[in-house]
């Protein structure tokens, strides 16, 4: 029974419903709109927060682009796997999920989610000076240089390139 | 061509070899050795450093940080760089601290946490390879290792993990590495080094609350 309630409620946070909630980020913080740069490659390590209603992940996700196509790895800070995923341009799937991710309305909200991170330049969204918004998901990048993008109304993603010494 | 169907079959000899399983009574004796050295750690602490290979990336992530140990469950285990994040635990009490906050968390009621804690814990002290009730348990003799392989029988780690090797010195029995094997082929390797065992710690970096 837990576990039906349970399924139910990740269902409905991954549906969508919602409205776009406020990210709460005054303008001034605002500097540029994610990706900074059409031409910047997404190549390399960032640390990613995932915020869902009140649970809180964080994580590493890797990606590198190759042609049209993104791939990437979602981690947690000791290295354990929670999904891989691949973006060709029109959607984004997610692979190899840790079991308690592996659900397919649970693939299908991430994926949709990375799909508008990954290619918020690429799709027909409204953009301005301080963010890009299309249906229910917002991005924004922060004075941080943190991009932030809040998709449903439930579902807060945040990333941020670190920089690595390969020494 | 006979030549190098020799070198081959010599090659292949060796490494069947190398990987052979230890017999009952010599898993018997590393596991009694491994205990003592076990149970004279009073406290640890060492740099370490984590190698992730990333398969869908033909890449590898590396990270390193600190690590500190006192008996029985107080760790401190830190990544530096090149991020920060800090996995505190202190009895049942598991704190984690990132860039962003800091959530403090029951391992009584959250089993990942618990299992995640288990797993690092007996990694650092080695108590691991007598937890028959969720592993299968082998051992097996390297060159200058002795290594004992976990396969999990437990659902939750089964889920996490095809099997994680604990790699211990053979000079002091203490747990030089730990592999974490994935079922997707994507292996975490983490190294101690500068190991300094039962040197005073300020307890002071275990505090919770």
């Amino acid at each position: 029974m837990k576990r039906f309630l349970l399924s139910i409620s990740l269902c409905l946070i991954f549906s969508g419903c919602a409205t776009n909630g406020s990210l709460g980020l005054s303008e001034e913080d605002v500097l540029r709109v994610w990706p900074p740069d059409a031409a910047q490659s997404f190549d390399g390590q960032y640390r990613l927060y995932v915020s869902i209603q009140k649970a809180e992940l964080s994580g590493i996700c890797v990606m590198a682009r190759n042609g049209e196509t993104i791939r990437g790895t979602v981690v947690n800070e000791f290295g354990i796997k929670a999904f891989d995923f691949e973006d060709d341009g029109k959607r984004c799937k997610l692979k190899n999920c840790m079991s308690f991710l592996d659900r397919f309305f649970i693939r299908r909200g991430i994926g949709s989610d990375m799909h508008f991170l990954l290619r918020a330049d690429e799709i027909r969204a409204k953009r301005d000076a301080n963010s890009i918004t299309h249906g229910k998901r917002i991005i924004i990048v922060n004075a941080e240089g943190e991009a932030v993008a809040e998709c449903g109304g439930t579902r807060r993603y945040t990333l941020k390139k670190i920089a690595v010494n390969d020494d | 061509m006979k030549k190098l169907l020799t070198i081959i079959a010599l090659f292949a000899g060796i490494c069947a070899f190398a990987q052979q399983p230890m017999s009952e009574a010599e898993s018997k004796a590393a596991e009694q050795k491994i205990a003592a050295a076990s149970a004279a750690i009073k406290t640890l602490s060492c740099d370490f450093e984590q190698q992730k290979n990333v398969s869908i990336l033909s890449s590898v992530m590396t990270s390193k940080g600190k690590l500190y140990y006192s008996r029985e469950a107080r760790l401190r285990w830190q990544y530096q760089s090149p991020y920060s994040y800090t996995f505190l635990m202190n009895g049942d009490k598991v704190k984690i601290i990132n860039e962003k906050s800091s959530n403090t968390i029951d391992t009584k009621s959250n089993r990942m946490f618990k299992s995640i804690s288990q797993i690092i814990v007996s990694g650092v002290n080695g108590s691991g390879v007598t937890n028959t009730r969720d592993f299968a348990i082998k051992f097996f003799n390297y060159d200058s290792h002795l290594t004992v392989e976990m396969i999990p029988t437990d659902k939750t780690l089964k889920g996490m993990f095809s099997k994680i090797r604990l790699n211990f010195s053979t000079q002091d029995y203490t747990v030089d590495s730990v592999e974490l094997h994935e079922s997707s082929g994507d292996v975490t390797r983490i190294t101690m080094k500068n190991k300094q065992i039962n040197k005073p710690i300020d307890e002071k970096i275990f505090a919770v609350d």
